[in-house]
């Protein structure tokens, strides 16, 4: 397997983590989808990480290709890719309604104006 | 799957029958009254059945076989006394409450859940089976918490309607954890099957833990103090299920374990000893009371206190004694809460030492109730009088001195009940009692005194099958000893009590215990909130990374052994990818404006799209690129009115900020690089590849486990879909509703 791969996860997971303790409500969410990017490629890469043909069935008895790659991890991310949407959309959603009604970006302080 | 319910059929369909009928009740209040009558004639029938039905006879289905459980029923000597009395009683309390609650706002829902409690409380007697038995147990519980709340709008309901729930559902929960080391030791659930585990190292653990949900349940002390807030339900539950049936459940459960676990060491020290207390705090309980409802549920905590010592000696006389007192128990406390529900429908008083005068305007109900006091106090011709006897009997000397000091508070309960509420003049005002409401309580004394003069026929057909033959046969005709002494005295003291001292309303010790209990719970958890969950929102995700550090450190440190995959250097193609999604992190993180760290997010996903392209992965990088495209653009509609991106936090809180995260990060890769390097744990990748084609009739694999093998998982998917793009909705159509009102 290629020393690439753990080092993007790497990379992502610090990106992100770093990301979403800032003040800024945008950087908060670019922090969210660099996470979600990071924990989809852990989990791809988990199922052995090399360059592979797709897990697509060939020829007449409908064999798996020789050093295919793992079908399961795919499906899983494949879903994981979806709901991290979701998780992204409904976010954007609320930040946009929080900097309509608070009129500030800083979560510290839309925090302190919430508790007046 | 095996089917076998021919001989219990009649049963279950009278049981659906009574569901039904509760259901129509709860849908349909208007006509609550006729529903319960029918309700009464359903479970007078069901008693019926259930004298009938030969015992040994039983059902079941399975539920899941692999562990084998199953959904059991069965009918034996015990299953048919109590169901006699669950049946039984529920034809009075259903005849009673068609009247009692006709003007009741909530009466339909009232006489539905009496109905599904009925039901639940079949199945908890019947069951063959620990599991079983042990949803049916928690069902009653459900039922009763929604019958003692069911004035919802009142503080102290709902307050009562928790205790007991919480108080109940807490034993229940260390009941489960003894059925589950039952099972372990015995290997089945199965109550005709579990062989005697008296002599087994575990079985003191089990017997505790059993005790203890037969304590909760049976309102033993230190446990008592649920049973009298309880009666902040109405009058026809409070007879039912907290007097008559569901309280008994616990005595139920030790009776029917008995036999597999009554020789253990721990079974008589805990059990009398709990009983003994209980019948002293519940007497004293009801001394001090004054609420009509109050002083009979003191004395129901005393009767099951003296039930919970008997079956605690294990011999064969105790048990005989408790049975024999339970069905008179039954009968003559069912009368009195129905006598104290027409006290309070003639009057409108709920206090005892306000009731004056009403023996000349009721005659049938004084002598009902006088037939019933005879029960509490213990004394002349009738079914509780010849347990009792029996039960003193059977008691070695500790626990008689205990029941000795019970039974005058008892008596005196019973004397304050009998004479004041009926002498004197009739008051003015009073309302006509309606024969539905004075029937039962009469029907009831008449059947104790029935049962008093005939215990013998009682003793022969509901009894011996329990505890076997060779019992001495039961006599209403006391015999001169200790115990017909301990008796007289009783009396005479009682009697002096009564006339001697006044009702304190005092608040029990437990009671106070538990409000403390609850209280400290509050404070405590709103002071671990403050420490921890402070504010600013935003400064806990440190904490969480800092935990999630922690508990990924601990787990390296206890399994540091870690096989490291060969990594190798990449291609080209991946190298370059590997450089567009590392630059795009980079940016995104170091990005001035809003605009570009949204544009180098794109290049991140784009990135991961073609890597997943390289790697085998067609569908997911389909997938990414066009989640990517569409993230992108819904960023840039949200933002890009926004201004340049300012920096908040000061240099060294954002270098603490960093290293935290690069060494969560760290320890998430190495968990990475220690799953890889053993491909042994990823099998299941074989499986669908050979089944893809015959059982998906599809090429490609991704997409047959997504759509056909693990199709319910996508649904769960396209649910949280559809929630998010709720959320949205609704996030903005308030905005909407808002601008229009400006």
């Amino acid at each position: 397997m290629t020393i690439v791969l753990p080092a993007l996860v790497l990379v992502l997971f610090a990106s992100g983590l770093f990301l979403i303790q800032r003040h800024t409500v945008v950087k908060v969410l670019f922090g969210i989808v660099l996470i979600g990017n990071a924990a989809n490629l852990l989990v791809f890469s988990s199922a052995g990480m090399r360059l592979a043909a797709p897990p697509i069935l060939e020829g007449k008895d409908y064999a798996m290709p020789p050093g295919a790659s793992d079908p399961v991890a795919q499906a899983l991310v494949l879903t994981a890719i979806v709901i991290s949407f979701a998780l992204t959309v409904l976010a954007l959603a609320l930040a946009r309604r929080l900097s309509q009604s608070m009129g500030d970006d800083d979560l510290d302080k839309i925090d302190e104006e919430a508790e007046l | 799957m095996n089917f076998d319910l021919t001989s219990l059929q009649p049963l279950l369909v009278l049981s659906c029958l009574a569901l039904i009928l509760g259901g129509a009740a709860a849908v349909r209040p208007r006509v609550a009254e006729g529903i319960s009558w029918g309700l009464a004639a359903v479970s007078a029938l069901m008693a019926v059945v259930i004298g009938l039905t030969p015992l040994g006879t039983r059902a079941s289905v399975p539920w899941i076989p692999d562990w084998s459980v199953e959904w059991s029923l069965h009918i034996t000597g015990l299953s048919r006394l109590f169901g006699l009395v669950v049946c039984g009683m529920g034809t009075f309390v259903f005849a009673y409450a068609s009247r009692y609650l006709r003007d009741y706002e909530r009466r339909g829902e009232c006489i539905g859940l009496l109905a599904a409690f009925m039901v639940s409380m079949l199945g908890v007697v019947l069951a063959a089976d620990l599991v079983t038995l042990f949803v049916a147990w928690e069902l009653t519980s459900v039922t009763s918490f929604l019958l003692i709340g069911i004035e919802r709008e009142r503080e102290s309901a709902r307050r009562a309607a928790v205790q007991a729930f919480v108080v109940t559902g807490a034993g229940a929960l260390a009941m489960l954890a003894g059925f589950v080391m039952i099972y372990q030791v015995a290997g089945t659930w199965r109550l005709d099957q579990i062989p005697d585990l008296s002599s087994h190292p575990s079985t003191p653990w089990i017997v505790g833990l059993v005790a203890l949900g037969a304590m909760a349940k049976s309102a033993q002390v230190p446990f008592q103090f649920w049973l009298p807030s309880a009666m902040e339900a109405p009058t026809p539950v409070s007879a039912y299920l907290h007097s008559a049936t569901m309280v008994k459940a616990g005595v139920f459960l030790l009776l029917t374990l008995g036999p597999i676990l009554g020789k253990s060491l721990a079974w008589t020290p805990i059990l009398a000893t709990v009983g003994c207390l209980t019948a002293l705090a519940g007497a004293h309980l009801a001394w001090q009371a004054d609420d009509l409802k109050r002083i009979l549920a003191g004395t129901t905590v005393s009767s099951l206190g003296l039930m919970v010592a008997l079956v605690g000696l294990s011999k064969q006389l105790a048990t005989g004694a408790v049975l024999v007192f339970l069905l008179g128990h039954c009968l003559y406390k069912g009368a009195l809460f129905m006598v104290a529900g027409n006290f309070t429908f003639i009057s409108g008083e709920k206090k005892a030492s306000r009731l004056s005068g009403l023996g000349r305007a009721y005659p049938l109900l004084w002598a009902s109730a006088l037939v019933a006091e005879l029960g509490l106090a213990g004394f002349g011709p009738v079914l509780a009088f010849v347990g009792k006897e029996v039960a003193f009997k059977a008691a070695p000397l500790s626990m008689l001195i205990a029941l000795a000091v019970a039974s005058p508070m008892l008596v005196a309960c019973a004397w304050r009940l009998a004479f004041a509420p009926f002498l004197g003049p009739t008051p003015t005002g009073a309302r006509p009692l309606p024969l539905a409401m004075l029937l039962p309580p009469v029907l009831l004394g008449a059947m104790s005194l029935a049962g008093g003069f005939a215990p013998t026929a009682i003793q022969s057909w509901l009894i011996d099958p329990v505890v076997g033959p060779g019992l001495k046969r039961f006599s209403v005709i006391p015999e001169l000893d200790a115990a017909l002494l301990a008796t007289l005295l009783a009396l005479g003291v009682g009697i002096w009590l009564a006339l001697k001292t006044r009702p304190t309303n005092a608040v029990t010790l437990a009671e106070r215990a538990y409000g403390s209990v609850v209280a400290w719970l509050r404070q405590t958890g709103e002071s671990v909130r403050a420490t921890t969950q402070d504010k600013p929102v935003r400064k806990r995700v440190l904490t969480v990374i800092l935990v999630a550090t922690t508990v990924l450190a601990i787990g390296f440190l206890a399994d540091p052994s870690m096989v490291w995959p060969d990594l190798q250097l990449p291609t080209v193609p991946v190298l370059l990818v590997a450089t567009l999604i590392f630059g795009g992190a980079v940016a995104t993180v170091f990005a001035p404006t809003r605009i570009s760290g949204i544009v180098s997010l794109g290049v991140t996903g784009l990135g991961l799209a073609l890597l997943f392209l390289l790697m085998g992965a067609p569908d997911l990088a389909m997938t990414q690129l066009t989640v990517e495209i569409v993230t992108v653009v819904i960023f840039v509609l949200v933002f890009h009115h926004l201004p340049r991106i300012g920096y908040h936090a000061t240099r060294s809180i954002r270098m603490r900020d960093a290293v935290a995260a690069l060494v969560l990060a760290g320890f998430l890769t190495l968990a990475l690089l220690s799953v890889t390097g053993r491909p042994d744990l990823a099998r299941s990748a074989e499986f669908y590849a050979a089944n893809s084609m015959p059982l998906a009739l599809g090429k490609n694999v991704v997409n047959t486990i997504i759509v056909d093998f693990r199709a319910m998982d996508t649904l769960g998917e396209i649910t949280v879909l559809a929630a998010a793009a709720l959320g949205v909705t609704s996030l903005f159509g308030k905005s909407l509703a808002h601008k229009e009102e400006a």
